[in-house]
C-alpha cells in the first residue's frame, strides 16, 4: 500500500521513485550556523550590584586624581587679567565713551601699571580678551574668502565677502570680508621696572594657517581704504602669511567671550615687580558694551588657568564614590527587592492564569 | 463539472456545429453585451478581423517598475513619506543663502538614504524580472504552418492552437479542444493558482475531441465568443500556470493571454499593514517636528530682537556686522522679515532632530530580522520541508505585542489529515479505539492511569491484528466487520450499501501505481472514505467519465468481483448544500441515488420508512461529536426510471442555462431528487490535533495571550477539542450562548422569521447579561471563564446594538470558542476584537475560509498545511505547524519588539543629543544660525558615526536567550503592555538626550574656554570647540548604546568601537585635504586637538558625565524596580539559569518562581 494513498500531496503523483531522497537533496531546511540561529558567542553584561559598585568606585578612583592633578596644574598657572576698556577712557568722556573712541582727535594712549603677584616663568603669553563680541555670528563667520587669502590668483574671488568685498570703484579688497575688516587694533607695550620688554609675535599663529591658508604671495590691497574704517590697517608690503595678528584674528572664536594671543614675553617676570603697559586703546567695543581685558598668563601641561575641569572631575569622582557607598548600603540594608518589580495589569493576568490552571514553568 | 465548458460560447462558423443544443441559442443573450465581447478566431490569429481586435500578447511583466519609469516612480514612492519630503525641501532650500550649511552636505546623506532604499527596490524588482524572463521564454508546442513547432510563451497569440504535454504548465488561458483521452477529458492541478493540490477534471466538447493530429487541424476554423478578461477563477478554461496531470497531452486554443489571464487578473498585492510601533513612531516624529518648530521660533525671536537693536538712533551697535550695509537676512530695519527668514534657517539647522536615516535603518533591520525568522531551524517542519516564512517584514515587532489570537481549528490546530475511525451502520456502532479528545476527557475525569501520550495513536486499541504499516487516513479497528467478516453481521445488507456509498459517492480519482492504488481527492475527508471502503473490501479502482468501477467482496461467494457502476450524474458538494449525491446505474440495471451529507440536512430528507435507525444513529452521532469527530450521514434511495427521466430533463436545463440564477436553478433541481432517502448510517472521521498544540496553547496562555477559536464545528466537538488542546481547563466556568432553546424551536416551527429574529436577539441579550453577572460575582475568587457561542447566536451578537456588550463579556473570558461560524463571521469577529479592544490581534488559519480573518487581523499567520496556499498567500507570516507560533511569538516576536522599540528610542536619543548641542551653541551665537560643527561632520553623523551600532542593536540584541524566552512566557507581557515603548520611556529617552546635550555643551565650553588649551598658549577657537564637542557626542552616544545593549557579540563590539575609531580616522583624513575642502577641519585633530591634554580630558569628562545619569538610573531600576527581563537576567547571572543546557529547574528556584507568580497574580 502506498503510504501516501489518498492524500492529496503532490509528492504522490510525481512518481518519483524515492521522494524522501529527493526531498533530502532539495531540502529547504535552513542551514545551521551560529549566526543565523542567533547563537553567536556573546557576553551579556548585566548590572549586578558588584558591577555597579565597582564601576562607580572605578570612576571615582580615576576621576579624583585627574581632578586633583588638573586643579593643581591650573593653580600653578599665574594669570593677570586687567580690564581696561573703562579705565582708559578719560573722565570727561565717561558719559559718551563711543564719541571718544570714534573721534580721531582724542588721545587713545593709556598707561596702566600693576604688580606681578607671583613669579611668571617665560614664556608669558599676552592675550586680549573681548566680551560680548559675536565672532561666531553667521554673517560674520561667512564673510571671508579662503581662496583669496590663499593665493594671489584668486584675488578677485570676493563673492562671499559681502559687504566688504570691493571698493567703491569695484576693485577687490584684500583681505576681504567683515572679519578682516574688523581686525583688532589695540596695541600694548610692556615695561618692567622701567625697562622695556620685547613682545614676540613668533608662533602665535597656527603653523598650518601660516603655511596653507594665508598665501605668502598675497599682499593687502585696498584694505581699509575707503568708506567706513573698521579696525586695524595692514602694512601692504608684508604678505598675509606674515601678518600674524590678522591670522590670529581670522581664526574666529567659538563664543562671544574669547581670548586671542597677542604675543609672548620671553623673559621671566619676577614677583612683585611693577609692570607698566602702554595701551593704544583704539578698538571700539563701546558701542555694543563689550569689555576689553588684557591677560598675561603662563601655561602648564593643561594650558591656561581654569579650575572648572579640576572641580568637575573631583565632583564627579566624589559623586561616584558617594553613589557606590549608597548602593552598597542599600544592598546591605535591603538585600533583595526583586518582587516589587513588573506588575502586569490585573485584567490580563487574572484571566489568563486562573487558579484551576497549573502553572508549569519548565 | 460536466458542464465545465459551458457558459457563453458560440460556435457559429464551425462547420461541424450544426447540431448545437437548443438551450445554447436561448441563453446567448449576453454574448456581445458588456463584459462578453471577447472574440477568438481559433487557429487563425492572422485573420484580419483578429488582428484588428489587437488583443495583448502573452508577454507577462510582474515588475513594479520598468527601466524608464523606475526613477520617477520610485522617487515618488520615496517622497510619500513626510520626513523625506522635509529633507527634500531642506535640500532644495539649502541652495539658497538661507541655508546654514553647504548644499552638498545636506544632499549627500539624503542621496545615500534614498539611494539605499531605491537600490533595495531595484534588487527586488530585478528578481521579479528574472522570474518573468524565465516564464516568458518557456517553450510550448504551437500549431503553425500545419505542424506543431516549439515557440516561446511570450510569442503566443490569441487564437493559437497549442499542445501541452503531461506535467507541463499551461502557457495561457486555454480552451480545451481535445486530449489524449478519447472522451476529451483532462486533469488539472491548480496549485500555483489557489494552492489546491487536488486534481480538477475538465471536459472538451464532444465535437472537438476528435481533433487529434496535425492533419485534423488543417481544416479547423472556429470563432469563440466569450466573456472579457476578469478575475473570476472557476470558469470554463484551462488556466495559465496550472499543470496538466494524469493526461498525456491536450490541445487547446489560446483565449486569454498575458495580463488578461486569470492568474494575472487575480494577482493582488498583499494588504499593507503598519505596526502599532510605527504608528506611534510617526507621532514621535510629529513631536520632534513641533519641537523643531518651537526651538526655531524661540531662536528667531531672539535673533529678531538682537538684530533690531543693531541700529538704534543712527548708532550701530554691533558695527562689525555692518548693520548699515546688509542683506535682508540680517537687516535691522526689517527685523520681522529677518526673523522669519531666520526661522526657516532654524528649521534646517535643527533638522538633525529628525533622524533622516531612521526609516531606512528600520527597513534594513526588519529585513534582517525576517531573515532570522526564515532561517530559524526550530520553525522548520521536516515532513513538508517547509521553513517559516516572513512574507512581510513590516510587522516583526507586532509579533511581540499580540493580545488576542484568533485561530481557525481544522488544519490549524489539527492536522487536517482525516482518519476514518468509527462508523454507525444500521444502528450499530463500529470502531474501537480512543480519540485524543476521549483521552483528554478521561484526563479531565481524573483517571490518570488511562492517560496516554496525547500525540501517540494506535495504543491500547484492543486490536490484535497485525497490519504491518499503518495506513494513512484509516485508523479503524473492529474485528466484527473487518476482513470481510461483515457478512456475518445482522445487517450485512446495509453494511454493503454503506460501503458502496463510500466507494461511489465522491469525486476522487484513482491513481494506480505499481499495483497500488492511491487517490486524489478534493478533501481529506473524502480520501479517508474511499480508503475506508477499500480497506473493507470495496476497492474503487477506475473512474471514467461515465462509469466507476470497484473490486468488491462478494456477499455470498466471498471472492472478489469487479462491478462497474454507470455514473449518470454527480450532484456536487457545496457548502450551502452541505451534501453531495451521485446517481448511478448498477450492474443489475437499478437506478440508485447515493448521498452523504451533514446530519442537519440529511435527517430531514429521509423517507418515513428510511428512518428505521434514526434514533440510534442520532445518538451515535452525538457521541462522535462529543469525542471530537466529524460526522457525515449516509443514505440512499432507489429511483424509478420515469421519475429519473423527468428530473434529468429539468436538471439538464438548469445546468445549461446561462441565466444569472443558474446556481439556484441547479440547486433547486438537485433538491428535488434528493428526497425520501433511506438512512444507512453515519461515519466519524477524526482530525488529529497537531503535535505540540496543547503545550503551545498552554504556553501562550501563560504568556497572557487570549486565544479565541473560531471553528465551523458543532458545539460539542468544539468544546471537546477545546479540552483536548488545553484551551478549556478544568475549573474553568463555561458560559454558553446558544439559541437551542425550546421557545425558539417553537417559533422556528411556526416559521415567522421576524418573530424568530426578535426572540433570538432578546435571548442573546439575556444570555450576555447573565454571563456578565456571573463574571462579576466570580471576580473575588478569580475563577476563569470560557465563553462558547455558536454561529447563529454570533450573528445576533455581532449586531450593532449587542456587539459592545458581547465584546465586554468576551474579553473578560480567558478562552472564547465560536462554533459553526462562517468565514465572514470569522472576519467580523476579528474586526470586532481589533476595533473594540484596540489591542493587537493575530489571526491564524490555513484555509481559503480564513483569508478574510487573516487580512482583517493586525497580523495574519498562515499555516501552510493540506488545504493549499490561499491562506498563506494572504498572510503576513507563514508557518508549517501551529506549535511554531509559540516560538514565533515568544522568541522572535519578543526579540523583534524589544529590538525595534529600543532602536527607535535610541535613535531619537542620539539625534536629540546631537541636535540640541547645536541649539545651545546658537544661544551663544546670538541665534544667528551658525552651526557649531563643520558641515561634513554633521552630514556624516547619521550616516557613518552612529548608524551601524543602532542597526546592530536592532538586528542582534537579545535580552534573554531563546530558551529563557520560552521558559518564562510571562516575559511576553512586556510587549503586550508595551512597556518598552511606553510614552514615559520614550520621553525619558528624549529627556536623556536633552540632558546629554546640556552636559556635553556646557562641560566642554566651560572647561576649554577661554583660557589657553595647550601648553603653547593657543586658545580654543571655533574649529577646536566644534571638534571637541563632536568627539564627545560621538563617544557619548556610542557608549550609551553600549550601556543599553544586553548582548555583545563581536559584531556589536566592532560596530560601536569601530564607529568611534572611524570618527578619528575621518578627522585625520578629512583634515589632511586641502583647506578649501576641509575648511574648519583642516588639521584640526593632528595639529590642534591631539597634542592637547585638555582635549582628551574634556572628552572623558563629557562622556562619563553623560553616561552617569542613565547608568545610575539603570542600576537603581534593575535592582529595585526590575522589569521581568531584568529578573530573568539576574537569575541567569546568579547561575540559577543557563542559556544553553536545557535541564530541569532546581526545586528551590521553582518554588521561588511559583512564589513570584503568586505575587504577580495578587497584584
Amino acid at each position: 500500500m502506498d503510504p501516501n494513498g489518498g492524500s492529496s500531496s503532490a509528492g504522490a503523483a510525481d512518481g518519483a521513485s524515492d521522494p524522501a531522497a529527493a526531498r533530502r537533496r532539495h531540502s529547504k531546511k535552513p542551514k545551521y550556523s551560529r549566526f543565523t540561529q542567533q547563537e553567536l558567542p556573546a557576553c551579556k553584561p548585566i548590572l549586578t550590584p558588584g558591577w555597579v559598585i565597582s564601576s562607580f568606585i572605578f570612576v571615582g578612583i580615576i576621576f579624583i586624581p585627574i581632578g586633583l592633578a588638573s586643579l593643581f596644574a591650573s593653580e600653578r598657572v599665574v594669570e593677570i587679567v586687567h580690564r581696561y576698556d573703562k579705565d582708559c577712557v578719560p573722565a570727561s568722556y565717561r558719559n559718551d565713551m563711543l564719541a571718544y573712541i570714534q573721534s580721531n582727535e582724542t588721545n587713545k594712549t593709556c598707561t596702566r601699571t600693576f604688580l606681578v603677584p607671583k613669579q611668571m616663568k617665560s614664556p608669558v603669553y599676552i592675550y586680549y580678551q573681548l566680551d560680548n563680541f559675536y565672532q561666531n555670528h553667521r554673517r560674520y563667520v561667512k564673510s571671508r574668502s579662503d581662496k583669496q587669502l590663499r593665493s594671489r590668483a584668486s584675488e578677485n574671488d570676493t563673492s562671499s565677502c559681502d559687504p566688504e568685498d570691493v571698493t567703491a570703484n569695484k576693485s577687490a579688497i584684500v583681505p576681504c570680508g567683515l572679519i578682516a575688516w574688523s581686525l583688532f587694533n589695540d596695541t600694548y607695550g610692556f615695561s618692567v621696572n622701567n625697562t622695556l620688554l620685547g613682545v614676540s609675535k613668533k608662533n602665535i599663529a597656527w603653523k598650518s594657517d601660516q603655511q596653507h591658508k594665508f598665501g605668502s604671495d598675497v599682499y593687502p590691497k585696498n584694505f581699509q581704504s575707503g568708506g567706513l574704517i573698521g579696525g586695524a590697517k595692514l602694512n601692504s608690503s608684508i604678505p598675509l602669511s606674515q601678518q600674524v595678528d590678522l591670522i590670529v584674528w581670522m581664526r574666529t572664536a567659538a563664543l562671544p567671550t574669547f581670548r586671542k594671543l597677542y604675543g609672548k614675553i620671553e623673559v621671566d617676570l619676577e614677583a612683585n615687580s611693577e609692570l607698566t603697559v602702554v595701551i593704544e586703546n583704539n578698538y571700539n567695543t563701546y558701542s555694543f558694551g563689550g569689555k576689553k581685558k588684557l591677560v598675561l598668563s603662563t601655561t602648564s601641561w593643561i594650558g591656561g588657568k581654569n579650575d572648572f575641569l579640576g572641580i568637575a572631575y573631583i565632583t564627579l569622582g566624589g559623586l561616584s564614590l558617594f553613589l557606590a557607598i549608597s548602593f552598597l548600603l542599600i544592598y546591605i540594608i535591603k538585600p533583595s527587592q526583586i518582587l516589587q518589580g513588573y506588575v502586569p495589569s490585573k485584567r490580563s493576568m487574572t484571566n489568563v492564569i486562573g487558579p484551576g490552571h497549573k502553572i508549569c514553568m519548565s | 463539472m460536466v458542464g465545465g465548458t459551458g457558459r457563453g460560447i458560440r460556435f457559429s462558423k464551425l462547420y461541424s456545429f450544426s447540431c448545437v443544443r437548443s438551450s445554447f441559442r436561448e441563453d446567448r443573450s449576453q454574448i456581445g453585451q458588456k463584459g462578453y465581447t471577447r472574440v477568438v478566431h481559433c487557429n487563425d490569429p492572422d485573420d484580419p478581423e483578429a488582428v484588428q481586435l489587437n488583443y495583448r500578447g502573452n508577454y507577462v511583466s510582474t515588475t513594479k517598475y520598468t527601466a524608464v519609469n523606475f526613477l520617477p516612480k520610485s522617487l515618488f514612492e520615496q517622497f510619500r513619506r513626510v520626513a523625506n519630503i522635509y529633507f527634500l525641501v531642506v535640500a532644495c532650500v539649502s541652495f539658497s543663502p538661507l541655508a546654514p550649511y553647504s548644499a552638498l552636505s545636506v544632499l549627500a546623506p539624503l542621496l545615500v538614504v534614498i539611494g539605499a532604499t531605491m537600490a533595495k527596490e531595484a534588487v527586488e524588482d530585478w528578481r521579479r524580472r528574472k522570474q518573468d524572463i524565465e516564464a516568458n521564454n518557456r517553450r510550448v508546442q504551437v500549431y503553425r504552418n500545419n505542424s506543431f513547432c516549439k515557440a516561446k510563451w511570450k510569442d503566443l497569440r490569441v487564437g493559437d492552437i497549442v499542445k501541452v504535454d503531461k506535467d507541463e504548465f499551461f502557457p495561457a488561458d486555454l480552451f480545451l479542444l481535445s486530449s489524449s483521452y478519447e472522451d476529451g477529458i483532462c486533469y488539472v492541478e491548480t496549485m500555483n493558482l489557489d494552492g489546491e493540490t487536488n486534481l480538477k477534471l475538465k471536459h472538451a466538447l464532444e465535437e472537438t475531441s476528435s481533433l487529434q493530429d496535425e492533419k485534423s487541424f488543417q481544416q479547423f476554423k472556429a470563432v469563440i465568443q466569450c466573456e472579457d478578461p476578469n478575475e473570476d477563477l472557476y470558469s470554463f478554461i484551462l488556466l495559465r500556470d496550472s499543470k496538466l496531470r494524469n493526461t498525456d497531452y491536450i490541445h487547446g486554443v489560446v483565449i486569454f493571454t498575458g495580463h488578461d489571464t486569470k492568474v494575472m487578473q487575480n494577482a493582488t498585492d498583499p494588504p499593507s499593514k503598519r505596526s502599532k510601533i510605527e504608528r506611534r513612531m510617526d507621532k514621535i516624529v510629529y513631536i520632534l517636528f513641533s519641537t523643531l518648530v518651537l526651538i526655531s521660533f524661540i531662536g528667531s525671536v531672539f535673533f529678531g530682537t538682537e538684530t533690531r537693536k543693531d541700529i538704534s538712533g543712527g548708532k550701530y551697535r554691533r558695527w562689525y556686522l555692518r548693520p548699515d550695509d546688509t542683506t535682508v537676512f540680517y537687516d535691522p530695519q526689517r527685523p520681522v522679515l529677518a526673523a522669519f527668514l531666520h526661522f526657516l534657517t532654524g528649521l534646517m539647522l535643527y533638522g538633525y532632530l529628525i533622524p533622516i536615516s531612521l526609516y531606512v535603518s528600520i527597513e534594513i533591520v526588519k529585513v534582517l530580522q525576517s531573515i532570522f525568522i526564515n532561517q530559524d531551524q526550530d520553525m522548520y517542519y521536516e515532513e513538508t520541508d517547509k521553513p517559516a516564512h516572513a512574507r512581510t517584514s513590516n510587522l516583526n515587532e507586532e509579533l511581540g505585542q499580540i493580545d488576542t489570537i484568533l485561530s481557525d481549528k481544522t488544519g490549524t490546530l489539527t492536522c487536517n489529515s482525516m482518519e476514518f475511525v468509527k462508523c454507525s451502520i444500521a444502528g450499530t456502532a463500529y470502531g474501537r479505539g480512543m480519540t485524543e479528545v476521549e483521552r483528554a476527557l478521561a484526563r479531565r475525569n481524573d483517571r490518570p492511569h488511562e492517560v496516554g501520550d496525547a500525540s501517540s495513536d494506535l495504543l491500547g486499541d484492543g486490536d490484535e491484528m497485525d497490519l504491518g504499516k499503518p495506513i494513512k487516513g484509516f485508523n479503524f479497528r473492529d474485528e466484527r466487520i473487518m476482513h470481510g467478516r461483515w457478512v456475518n453481521e445482522p445487517h450485512a445488507d446495509a453494511i454493503q450499501k454503506f460501503f458502496r456509498v463510500l466507494a461511489i459517492c465522491h469525486t476522487a480519482i484513482p491513481d494506480i501505481n505499481e499495483g497500488e492504488i492511491s487517490y486524489e481527492a478534493e478533501s481529506p475527508d473524502e480520501a479517508a472514505f474511499v480508503i475506508a471502503a477499500r480497506e473493507l473490501g470495496f476497492e474503487f479502482f477506475s473512474r471514467k467519465q461515465t462509469c466507476i468501477s470497484l473490486h468488491e467482496l462478494d456477499h455470498e461467494s466471498g471472492g472478489k468481483v469487479d462491478r462497474t457502476y454507470k455514473l449518470l450524474h454527480v450532484l456536487e458538494f457545496k457548502s450551502s448544500r452541505k451534501r453531495m449525491s451521485v446517481i448511478v446505474r448498477n450492474p443489475e440495471n437499478q437506478l440508485l441515488l447515493l448521498s452523504k451529507g451533514a446530519d442537519s440536512v440529511m435527517f430531514e430528507r429521509l423517507s418515513k420508512e428510511g428512518r428505521m435507525f434514526e434514533a440510534q444513529t442520532r445518538e451515535h452521532i452525538r457521541n462522535y461529536a462529543e469525542a471530537g469527530l466529524r460526522t457525515l450521514v449516509l443514505a440512499y434511495r432507489d429511483l424509478d426510471e420515469e421519475e429519473y427521466k423527468a428530473w434529468e430533463e429539468e436538471f439538464s436545463r438548469a445546468k445549461t442555462s446561462v441565466a444569472a440564477d443558474h446556481d439556484a436553478l441547479v440547486d433547486a433541481a438537485c433538491d428535488k431528487i434528493e428526497r425520501d432517502l433511506i438512512l444507512l448510517g453515519a461515519t466519524a472521521v477524526e482530525d488529529k490535533l497537531q503535535k505540540g498544540v496543547p503545550e503551545c496553547i498552554d504556553r501562550l496562555a501563560q504568556a497572557g495571550i487570549k486565544i479565541w477559536v473560531l471553528t465551523g464545528d458543532k458545539m460539542e466537538t468544539a468544546i471537546n477539542i477545546g479540552y483536548a488542546c488545553s484551551l478549556l481547563r478544568q475549573g474553568m466556568k463555561q458560559i454558553v450562548i446558544t439559541l437551542d432553546s425550546q421557545d425558539i424551536d417553537v417559533l422556528r416551527k411556526q416559521g415567522d422569521k421576524e418573530a424568530i429574529a426578535k426572540a433570538s436577539c432578546e435571548s442573546i441579550r439575556k444570555q450576555i447579561r447573565e454571563g456578565k453577572s456571573q463574571l462579576i460575582s466570580a471576580k473575588e475568587n478569580s475563577v476563569s471563564f470560557a465563553l462558547i457561542i455558536d454561529g447563529e447566536s454570533l450573528s445576533f451578537a455581532l449586531n450593532k446594538n449587542l456587539e459592545k456588550s458581547f465584546l465586554e463579556l468576551a474579553i473578560d473570558c480567558a478562552s472564547v470558542i465560536c462554533c459553526r461560524s462562517s468565514p465572514k463571521q470569522k472576519a467580523l469577529v476579528t474586526r470586532l476584537v481589533k476595533m473594540g479592544t484596540g489591542e493587537t490581534t493575530l489571526a491564524i488559519g490555513d484555509g481559503a475560509n480564513d483569508v478574510g480573518m487573516l487580512q482583517e487581523a493586525d497580523i495574519g499567520v498562515g499555516v501552510s498545511g493540506v488545504e493549499g496556499m490561499q491562506a498563506v498567500m494572504s498572510s503576513d507570516f507563514a508557518i508549517a505547524q501551529f506549535r511554531f507560533l509559540e516560538r514565533l511569538l515568544l522568541v522572535h516576536g519578543h526579540w523583534c519588539y524589544r529590538r525595534i522599540s529600543m532602536m527607535i528610542c535610541y535613535f531619537f536619543y542620539k539625534n536629540i543629543a546631537f541636535g540640541f548641542t547645536l541649539f545651545w551653541f546658537e544661544a551663544y551665537a546670538s541665534f544667528s544660525g551658525q552651526p557649531a560643527y563643520n558641515d561634513w561632520y554633521m552630514s556624516f553623523y547619521n550616516v557613518f558615526f552612529t548608524s551601524l551600532p543602532v542597526i546592530a542593536l536592532g538586528v542582534f540584541d537579545q535580552d534573554v536567550s531563546a530558551r529563557l524566552c520560552l521558559k518564562y512566557p510571562l516575559l511576553y507581557q512586556e510587549g503586550v503592555q508595551n512597556i518598552l515603548f511606553s510614552w514615559p520611556r520614550i520621553l525619558g529617552w528624549m529627556s536623556n538626550g536633552v540632558i546629554s546635550s546640556i552636559i556635553i555643551f556646557f562641560f566642554t565650553t566651560k572647561s576649554i574656554i577661554p583660557q589657553a588649551f595647550r601648553r603653547d598658549g593657543q586658545v580654543t577657537d571655533f574649529e577646536v570647540l566644534g571638534a571637541t564637542m563632536y568627539t564627545s557626542v560621538v563617544w557619548a552616544v556610542n557608549c550609551q548604546i553600549a550601556l543599553s545593549i544586553n548582548y555583545f557579540t563581536w559584531i556589536q563590539h566592532f560596530f560601536i568601537w569601530g564607529s568611534i575609531i572611524f570618527w578619528y580616522i575621518f578627522l585625520v583624513i578629512y583634515g589632511s585635504l586641502s583647506p578649501t575642502v576641509s575648511t574648519t577641519a583642516y588639521r584640526v585633530l593632528v595639529e590642534a586637538c591631539a597634542p592637547s591634554v585638555l582635549y582628551w580630558l574634556a572628552t572623558l569628562l563629557g562622556v562619563i558625565s553623560t553616561l552617569l545619569p542613565y547608568f545610575s538610573y539603570r542600576a537603581f531600576q534593575t535592582r529595585f524596580r526590575p522589569l521581568y527581563h531584568d529578573i530573568i537576567q539576574q537569575k541567569r547571572s546568579e547561575g540559577l539559569e543557563t542559556d544553553d543546557t536545557p535541564n530541569e529547574l532546581p526545586h528551590r528556584v521553582r518554588d521561588k518562581i511559583q512564589h513570584l507568580k503568586m505575587g504577580l497574580r495578587r497584584s
